[in-house]
């Protein structure tokens, strides 16, 4: 069992919860200070309205001030249910006229800026330990007689502002809360559909035959096109792998029966034998097919080694230059124990590719390999040439490695690369894998190998592959 | 002027504390008593006394003191008691508009319960205010000195007939002093609100040399020892308990409109028992206690589970017949009477109807 990290859909869940919790605590908040601010704006007119109504019964007669509170003043108060009800009438020297005790407002200077604009002023305050609002109006009297400036003071306790403040704020809170819950329903029912394309795959892989490493063939939307295409993509690295594995063997079996056979066939004759010089003979033989079959053993094995590391490549970005050169200052001595002058051309600077070192290492050292054995001329000086040069608008890097031999007979180009198809002309031992182990690792890099014969002498093995940006 | 003002404060003063003298009346505890509720009533104790009772009932260990003072008396005595902070637990008046104005004033306790909440809005302020009578407002005339074709149905009929008989009438119609009692001040300040009959009633009751009593007992003695021919704006809950005993007195109930008023109780905010004051006025608006007001002290119950002719159900049903109901209303707006100005102004008025005061 793999260890999960927590379900995908728990995951949005919580996450698009968290979003939507602040996002309506948010707006809970927006909507109570509205709430608040409407609730005081339409009590705020019945308490205009109330005060209006009762200034409006201000008058002078014969010189004296009248005032007759009108029912309907306090009846509009009465509006707000269970509200307690100040006023009081004062005159300019803070005298009460009638009414309760004038409740000083908290900022005298701002009431009278409203005056002078002929706006009501309104102010929160605290009576008897109880929170009201307050309304003052100015009324000049400019009568004869009689002129002097009067304040009405009306107020009010806030138990049907917050009421009404708290209804709002309540069926706000009943609206978000409501958004919330669909919307997070609606993420549980998404996250769950939109994840059923996943437990497809998961399906068809589980009742997929083990042999079986074929595409899969659920259709998925394209979110999930690309995991599906990886899936894919491993099962064919994996497809070729076993493909290459059982090829191998059967090669290998191929390669082993025919020596073993020769050999089985020496050691009945040598049994046969009675001279001593036969013996020695017949068993000869035997020594030279057991090193033979041990070299080709050997091959065998290296060649496994090789082509597995084909499919398990560790490209990361080189100075091509840099590492040619660097293999061929190794294999220089050897050229010279050979008598064979090794030269080498730079013709792409610090260009950089993208390629195993390793890998390069190995084809490099294969086609070097190669030309030692097979480029020697009939007569005269052998030389090899390693050159490097840009191709294909710079697209392209070409590795090539030319010998002065004889190349080789067209028909057999071909053939050459292909496991163990080792060109007619060779009669050193050891290499027909060399070339099949290049294009392998050519191949793992996304390059191509060309072999050719050369116009003038020799083979021309040519190695293709991308140039690429380099790191700094 | 000046000089009457100040006889008819002495006047009043002088009756405030007549009042104050008044002894309250102490029910002991049926057990041993473990606490005391103290209830100052502007209502008679004659008819609070079996709700009084059956409360004890319940509590055993609860004793009483019942003081029964006039409306305007029992706003002062409680203004008085308040400066100590030690009032009476429970205040009940009928003078709804001075109820208002204390717990408008901040001297009221909230009270929360079922009971209380199961009240119609107008019965109730803050959940401090409850009303727990529904009584109407009628005039009351002696059948033996009224003949049937001078009953007069409505106000309007009323001041025809005055008008008319003045002569008959002079002297002998009656009603509240709304200086010296608070409930006539409310209904005289809803009448003049509710009306233009009202400032044509009272002028004509100041040609008849109208007469004025403090309370509504006085005025049904004057009108059954015949005194009286018609005393107008009289408690109907009294009258009718006076009507149960003296089948000579009558009722009207005016068909332009009958004003309803309520008793109204209230727990102190400076009691010193809140949990029986509590009890005490669920009890009150329980439907125990109203079924009590409403049989024994034919109060007028407000609980409209409860039938009989001296309740709710029973206005209800004759303001569907032929009587419009005026229902005062708990609510700031009764304080617009109690506004300095316009009291001062209404009692000027009031006081031009009177007959000049003999000149020293």
């Amino acid at each position: 069992m793999l260890s999960s990290k927590g379900s995908l859909r728990t995951r949005l869940f919580l996450l698009f919860g968290l979003v939507l919790l602040i996002g309506g605590t948010v707006l809970l908040f927006a909507a109570n200070t509205l709430a608040q601010r409407s609730a005081d704006q339409l009590y705020d007119k019945l308490l205009e309205s109330a005060a209006l109504t009762a200034i409006d019964n201000l008058s002078v007669i014969e010189q004296q001030l009248h005032f007759d509170l009108p029912y309907a003043s306090l009846a509009t108060l009465a509006l707000s249910e269970d509200d307690r009800v100040l006023y009081s009438l004062i005159d300019s020297h803070a005298q009460v006229l009638t009414g309760y005790d004038f409740v000083q407002p908290e900022l005298p200077e701002q009431m009278k800026q409203q005056h002078q604009q002929g706006l009501p002023y309104f102010f929160n305050h605290r009576y008897q330990g109880e929170l009201f609002r307050f309304v003052v109006l100015e009324r000049r009297l400019l009568e004869l007689g009689m002129q002097d400036t009067i304040y009405l003071q009306m107020g009010q306790s806030r138990l049907a502002r917050d009421q009404l403040a708290a209804d709002l704020t309540f069926k706000a809170t009943l609206g978000v809360g409501g958004l919330i819950i669909l919307g997070w329903l609606f993420v549980w029912l998404t996250a769950g559909w939109s994840l059923r394309p996943l437990l497809k795959i998961e399906q068809e892989l589980t009742t997929k035959q083990p042999t079986d490493l074929t595409a899969l063939s659920t259709q998925v939307p394209t979110e999930a096109a690309h995991l599906v295409e990886a899936i894919n993509k491993f099962m064919g690295r994996l497809q070729r792998n076993q493909d290459r594995n059982h090829a191998f063997i059967a090669e290998a079996a191929h390669q082993l029966r025919t020596p073993l056979a020769s050999l089985q066939a020496q050691a009945e004759l040598a049994t046969e034998e009675q001279d001593i010089a036969s013996i020695q003979n017949r068993t000869r033989r035997i020594l030279r097919n057991a090193r033979e079959t041990n070299t080709r053993i050997s091959q065998l094995l290296n060649y496994a080694t090789l082509a597995h590391r084909a499919d398990v490549l560790l490209p990361e970005p080189i100075v091509l230059s840099e590492a040619v050169s660097q293999i061929l200052v190794d294999l220089a001595p050897i050229a010279l124990t050979q008598e064979v002058e090794l030269s080498f051309d730079n013709h792409i600077g610090d260009t950089c590719i993208t390629a195993d070192p390793e890998a390069i290492k190995e084809i490099l050292r294969n086609l070097v390999d190669n030309a030692l054995k097979y480029g020697q001329p009939a007569t005269g000086p052998a030389s090899i040439n390693v050159s490097l040069e840009l191709v294909l608008d710079n697209a392209w890097v070409r590795l090539q490695v030319q010998d002065t031999g004889r190349g080789l007979p067209p028909e057999l180009l071909s053939q050459v690369t292909q496991r163990f198809g080792r060109g007619e002309l060779n009669q050193q031992s050891g290499s027909g894998l060399g070339l099949a182990i290049v294009e392998q690792l050519v191949h793992g890099m996304q390059g191509y190998l060309e072999l050719a014969n050369a116009s003038d002498a020799g083979l021309s093995a040519r190695v293709f592959l991308k140039t690429s940006l380099c790191k700094p | 002027m000046q000089a009457l003002n100040c006889l008819r404060l002495c006047l009043s003063i002088g009756l405030m504390l007549l009042s104050y003298a008044t002894e309250a009346t102490w029910y002991p505890a049926l057990q041993t008593e473990k606490q005391q509720l103290r209830i100052h009533s502007a209502t008679d104790e004659q008819a609070m006394r079996h709700a009084l009772l059956d409360f004890q009932q319940l509590y055993p260990e609860v004793s009483l003191e019942y003081l029964d003072l006039g409306t305007l008396p029992l706003m002062q005595r409680f203004l008085a008691d308040a400066e100590q902070q030690q009032t009476a637990d429970l205040l009940i008046s009928s003078a709804m508009d001075l109820q208002i104005k204390l717990i408008n004033d901040g001297h009221a306790l909230t009270h929360e319960s079922e009971i209380a909440d199961a009240l119609p809005d107008w019965a109730q302020w803050r959940k401090q205010a409850f009303s727990f009578t529904y009584e109407p407002i009628v005039m009351v005339y002696n059948k033996r000195l009224l003949a049937v074709d001078k009953i007069p149905q409505s106000r309007l009929e009323l001041i025809s007939l005055l008008r008319d008989q003045s002569a008959y009438f002079h002297g002998k119609v009656g009603t509240y002093d709304i200086e010296l009692s608070g409930l006539g001040y409310l209904l005289a300040s809803q009448d003049a609100q509710q009306a233009s009959t009202w400032g044509r009633l009272t002028e004509n009751f100041s040609h008849l040399n109208f007469k004025r009593y403090a309370n509504t007992q006085e005025m049904l003695d004057a009108v059954r020892s015949g005194e009286l021919l018609l005393a107008y704006n009289v408690l109907g809950s009294y009258a009718q308990s006076e009507i149960n005993k003296h089948p000579d007195l009558a009722t009207i109930f005016p068909s332009d409109y009958t004003l309803v008023v309520s008793r109204v109780a209230f727990i102190s905010k400076y009691t010193q028992n809140p949990k029986l004051a509590h009890q005490f006025m669920d009890y009150l608006l329980s439907q125990r206690g109203q079924q009590l007001l409403a049989e024994q002290a034919r109060l007028y119950s407000l609980h409209p589970a409860i039938s009989g002719e001296a309740t709710y159900q029973g206005i209800q049903k004759l303001s569907r017949e032929r009587v419009p109901l005026k229902v005062i209303k708990l609510s700031p707006a009764l304080l617009t009477y109690q506004d300095q100005l316009k009291k001062r102004s209404f009692l000027e008025e009031w006081q031009k109807l009177l007959p000049p005061a003999p000149q020293p």
